[in-house]
This record gives C-alpha cells, sequence and structure tokens, in this order.
C-alpha cells in the first residue's frame, strides 16, 4: 500500500493501542513520523540525488543545497573533481589557492562553512544557463527563445499553462527544432541536461506526442524528485554538478515518502520506541527497547541491501574491489622546506 | 499452511471464537497476519525474481522506485541485447578509466546502484529498444487471501502466527505477552535465512583450504 503521513499515522496509532488518539495526539505523532524518517535516512543515506547551481558559476564559492547529508561526487564540466582539505594548497600545493582562477579541478568543504563548497581553481567562465530575469518565480516554462550560445532569456510573465513552442527558427542552432504535438499538459520535474551540451538547441531534436504530464526526456535527469513542474533546465557544460545524499522532503507536504513503503514502516519502529518511552500510562522501556532494536537492525538492512550490488563485482586475483587509489598529490621536491617564507630585507 | 488455518490458530490463541470472534475481527486478524508476512519476507529475502526493464536512449539513470517493483536486494544484471552479464563497479573506476564517460553511449555493460533507488549504466544505451533482466530479491506482490499460503517452507509459517499474536498483544497492551511472542517469531525468522544461506551445503564438495 502506498504510504502517506496519515496512513502511517493511523497505523501507528493503531499498534500501540490509542486506535482513536485519545493519549497520543495526531500532530505528535506526524512529529515523530518526520524524526523517524530523516534519522533514517541520515543514518542509511538512502536517497540520492544530483543538484546543479541555477544560474552562472563565476565564484570560487557556491552555497551547497539546504538538503545535503554528504556531497558522493563532484563534477565541473562533466569531469570528476578530487575532493582535497585545504591544507594540502596551504602546506605547499597552491598559497594563493582562494584567489587562483582557471580549469576547475578540485574542491574543498571546510573552512567556508557548513553550507559552502570551494572550487579550486575559481572558475575563468561560466556555461550557458537559462536567465530568468524580470521574470516572477510561480508557473511553468512557457517557451525557450534563446538568442546566444551563452544565455537564454525567459519570457516574463511566466505565469499559465505550458502552450506552445513558438516560432522553431528563433531556437538556436537554426536546424535543431523541437516540436510538441498535442500542446497540453505540463513539464514535469526539473531536469538536467547530462553530457557536453553547449546550448537547448543541441539537444532538442525531439517531439513530445500525447496528452499530460511529461515525466522524462532521454538524456535528462529530473533532480530534487520525480514530482512537480519543470522550474529550469541545467547544463554540464562549464557547470558544476553536485551527486550527493540528502534529507528527504517533509512527507507533511511532499504528501508521500519517498522510500519503498517497506522501508517506511522502519520508521513505524522508530515512532513506537519514542512513544513507549514517553512518560505515562503508555510508558513500557522494554517495549521501547525492543522497537528500538528493530529499528536498528532494520537500518543496518538497509545499507546491506544498497551495498548488495557488490555481488555483480568481478574481481580479478590481487585486486581489493576496485577502490580507487587514484594519482598521488603534487607536492614540492623533497628537497624543499613544508613553507617558504619571503623574508624582509632589514 | 493457508491464511485460514493461520488466522484460526491466531483467533485460537487469542481465546476468540474461530467462527464469530467478539473483540478481535477477523480483518484485524488478517492484517496483522499480512504484515508479519511482509516482514518475514523483508527480513530473510526469500522470493528470488528476475524483472525486465526497457532501456532508454542516451538515458544513464533509471528510478527503481517509479516501477514499483519492490525489489529488496539486486544482485545481477543480464543485458539481453549482447547476452552478457553485466559488471557492477563504481562511478570512480569509470571516472578514472573515462573521464566523460557521462556522455558515452554504447551497449552497457557496466552497473552501479546509488542509494537505494537509482541504477546507472554505463554506457547509456544509445538506443530505445533493448532490456535489461534485473535478477534479485523482492517483497510478495499480494498480501496472501485466505486460501493462499506463504511462499516458504511450511515448517515456517508459525512464524506469522507469533508475529501477529505479538503485533495484537501489544495493541491490547499486554507487553510481557508481545515481547516473549515476538521473540518467538525471531526464532522463525532466524531459521529460515538459515534455511536459505544453507541450501547447498549438504551436497557441496569442500576443497581443502576452501570453505
Amino acid at each position: 500500500m502506498p504510504y502517506d503521513i496519515e496512513t502511517l499515522t493511523n497505523e501507528t496509532l493503531v499498534h500501540v493501542g490509542d486506535r482513536y488518539s485519545r493519549y497520543f495526539s495526531r500532530d505528535e505523532v506526524k512529529r515523530t513520523i518526520v524524526e523517524g524518517y530523516f534519522d533514517l535516512c541520515q543514518r542509511a543515506r538512502p536517497i540520492w540525488d544530483v543538484y546543479m547551481v541555477d544560474g552562472p558559476v563565476v565564484a570560487a564559492t557556491v552555497d551547497l543545497p539546504a538538503n545535503l547529508l554528504q556531497v558522493e561526487r563532484a563534477t565541473w564540466d562533466g569531469r570528476r573533481l578530487e575532493p582535497l582539505h585545504s591544507w594540502a594548497f596551504e602546506k605547499g600545493l597552491d598559497f594563493g589557492y582562494q584567489t587562483e582562477t582557471g580549469d576547475v579541478s578540485a574542491y574543498m568543504l571546510n573552512k567556508d562553512g557548513i553550507g559552502k563548497m570551494r572550487l579550486y581553481k575559481a572558475p575563468a567562465s561560466s556555461g550557458p544557463y537559462i536567465d530568468y530575469t524580470g521574470s516572477t518565480p510561480w508557473g511553468t516554462i512557457r517557451a525557450f527563445l534563446q538568442t546566444a550560445v551563452a544565455s537564454t532569456t525567459q519570457p516574463s510573465p511566466r505565469l499559465g499553462m505550458f502552450a506552445r513552442m513558438t516560432n522553431a527558427t528563433t531556437i538556436y542552432p537554426a536546424d535543431q527544432g523541437m516540436s510538441l504535438s498535442p500542446v497540453f499538459g505540463f513539464l514535469q520535474a526539473v531536469l538536467i541536461i547530462e553530457g557536453a551540451i553547449t546550448s537547448i538547441g543541441a539537444f532538442l531534436g525531439f517531439t513530445i506526442t500525447g496528452t499530460g504530464v511529461l515525466r522524462m526526456i532521454s538524456g535528462l535527469h529530473p533532480s530534487q524528485g520525480v514530482r512537480g513542474i519543470v522550474r529550469s533546465f541545467r547544463f554540464d557544460s562549464r557547470n558544476l554538478r553536485i551527486e550527493y545524499h540528502r534529507r528527504p522532503h517533509d512527507p507533511r507536504t511532499y504528501r508521500q515518502f519517498e522510500l519503498p513503503d517497506y522501508s517506511v514502516r522502519y520508521v513505524r519502529h522508530y515512532v513506537m520506541a519514542k512513544l513507549y518511552r514517553r512518560d505515562g500510562p503508555f510508558q513500557d522501556l522494554k517495549m521501547s527497547k525492543s522497537f528500538m532494536l528493530r529499528y536498528t537492525n532494520a537500518v543496518e538492512r538497509l545499507k546491506l541491501r544498497m551495498a548488495s550490488i557488490d555481488n555483480a563485482t568481478h574481481h580479478i586475483l590481487g585486486s581489493g574491489g576496485g577502490k580507487l587509489s587514484g594519482p598521488p598529490l603534487a607536492q614540492l621536491p623533497w628537497n624543499y622546506p613544508a613553507r617558504t617564507q619571503v623574508r624582509r630585507r632589514r | 499452511m493457508t491464511l485460514q488455518e493461520m488466522r484460526e490458530d491466531v483467533l485460537t490463541q487469542l481465546g476468540e471464537s474461530v467462527t464469530a470472534p467478539k473483540f478481535w475481527s477477523v480483518a484485524d486478524v488478517d492484517a496483522a497476519l499480512n504484515e508479519a508476512y511482509e516482514d518475514i519476507s523483508d527480513a530473510a529475502e526469500w522470493l528470488e525474481v528476475a524483472v525486465t526493464i526497457n532501456l532508454d536512449s542516451r538515458r544513464t539513470w533509471y528510478d527503481l522506485n517509479a516501477w514499483r517493483l519492490g525489489m529488496l536486494s539486486i544482485l545481477h544484471f543480464y543485458n539481453s541485447q549482447t547476452q552478457e552479464w553485466m559488471v557492477a563497479g563504481g562511478v570512480r573506476a569509470w571516472d578514472r578509466n573515462q573521464r566523460d564517460w557521462m556522455a558515452a553511449t554504447g551497449e552497457p555493460h557496466n552497473i552501479v546502484r546509488r542509494g537505494l533507488n537509482w541504477l546507472g549504466l554505463y554506457p547509456a544505451s544509445g538506443t530505445v529498444s533493448g532490456t535489461l533482466i534485473i535478477h534479485g530479491t523482492a517483497m510478495p506482490a499480494a498480501p496472501l487471501a485466505a486460501a493462499d499460503s506463504p511462499g516458504f517452507p511450511v515448517e515456517y509459517h508459525p512464524g506469522l502466527v507469533e508475529h501477529a499474536l505479538a503485533n495484537l498483544k501489544a495493541q491490547d497492551h499486554e507487553p510481557a505477552q508481545s515481547l516473549a511472542h515476538f521473540e518467538s517469531y525471531l526464532d522463525y525468522e532466524s531459521g529460515l535465512k538459515v534455511y536459505l544461506n544453507s541450501r547447498l551445503e549438504l551436497d557441496k564438495h569442500h576443497i581443502l583450504g576452501r570453505p
């Protein structure tokens, strides 16, 4: 049965023996459900997603998404960035790492705050993006008008249904067309364009047919959940892409859980452990301990399940299973001191 | 044991009439038994399945949740076009071997899982045709009806009765009995896991130095 938070709340109240919510309020149960849901995702990290910066990336530091739990991989222009600690640069790799511009090859997550990522080097130029200057933040995308490779401007206002692509010759390059037939429905989700795309026109060679909500376009990845309305297109070219484990959307507003139903039940174990621990006539510490044990065992099971794909790995004699060693970090020759200081003559 | 038989067992142990229960309804007991069935299936992963998914052109990431496959562990992958078993890898190895692998298209021969729901192929399929067969374990598709039996050996069916009793006793504010029944259920659950993992053991020839 597909779970939503109301269903899970009802189930929890039945299982704890307070079917009519006479002792535990529904709000309390829902709050605890959300707490358990976030805890499960923090421990097991089951939700993987992709984030790309909206707009040009020209600064050395970028803001990380607010729902980020852990960065798994970052790319620039489709190529992996090396994760480094700032001391690698401070010890001699590049003393001017905070101000250098050029090709981006690495990133750091320390020194600039929890919600920031620093790129090395700061990008010299940005890639193509869609500029919504002058548009309200609401509504659906109405049309694509691109007049240059570097950027494109959406018409304003953006309210209303996406009705028709007008004037295919305004799409760049002119020989790449896009047609929608018929023209009803909404574009679905935020779509990230993979690969070395330099303009919207470079990939727009498809025809959309049928009515209803557009769910997927080949080559495009829906980010931040598969529900909702298309808000923007983002490109890999000369742009930062962060693949990360994220916090789930709040089920009180997102309406459904983002995990399979069997794993949503693990959240119920957490909630029951908390409810049984609460002071009052329902308190039973042994039951609380039992349910918390069920919860922690279930979390471990979920982690093992995500790793089960390793069974399909081929191990070659002498290899350890494909762990990346990578090239060594660049270092100054042995006869240079750890830090070179310029001494002023007195 | 069929669901009907397990239901009668539960009602008997609850002190209810099997034909006209008063306090616990038949629906309550069936719901508890089906929940027990899901829990033991989740823990033991007894149901082995093979599902086929269609490949899309230039699509690297496939959302397993979107198909509602109910899959638990995914273990082996078969490319129907090339007729080869795919190799699981990590994106780090792909980054090392080909830095722009995300833009590559061709017949997929490597696979990776990101998080719980996303399956990644390398290279991405270059055509809209083609299928991938995923072998793994899954949850049972449908709850048990009165004449249905769980798909695992009958020796472990009483575990569902114990789990249902633990559930119903907890609802009835009988924590000590609930915990006792749950402990009994755990014995059946671990027994089923051992059975599933040791199906080859009796006939296997052990070579010196290897298990």
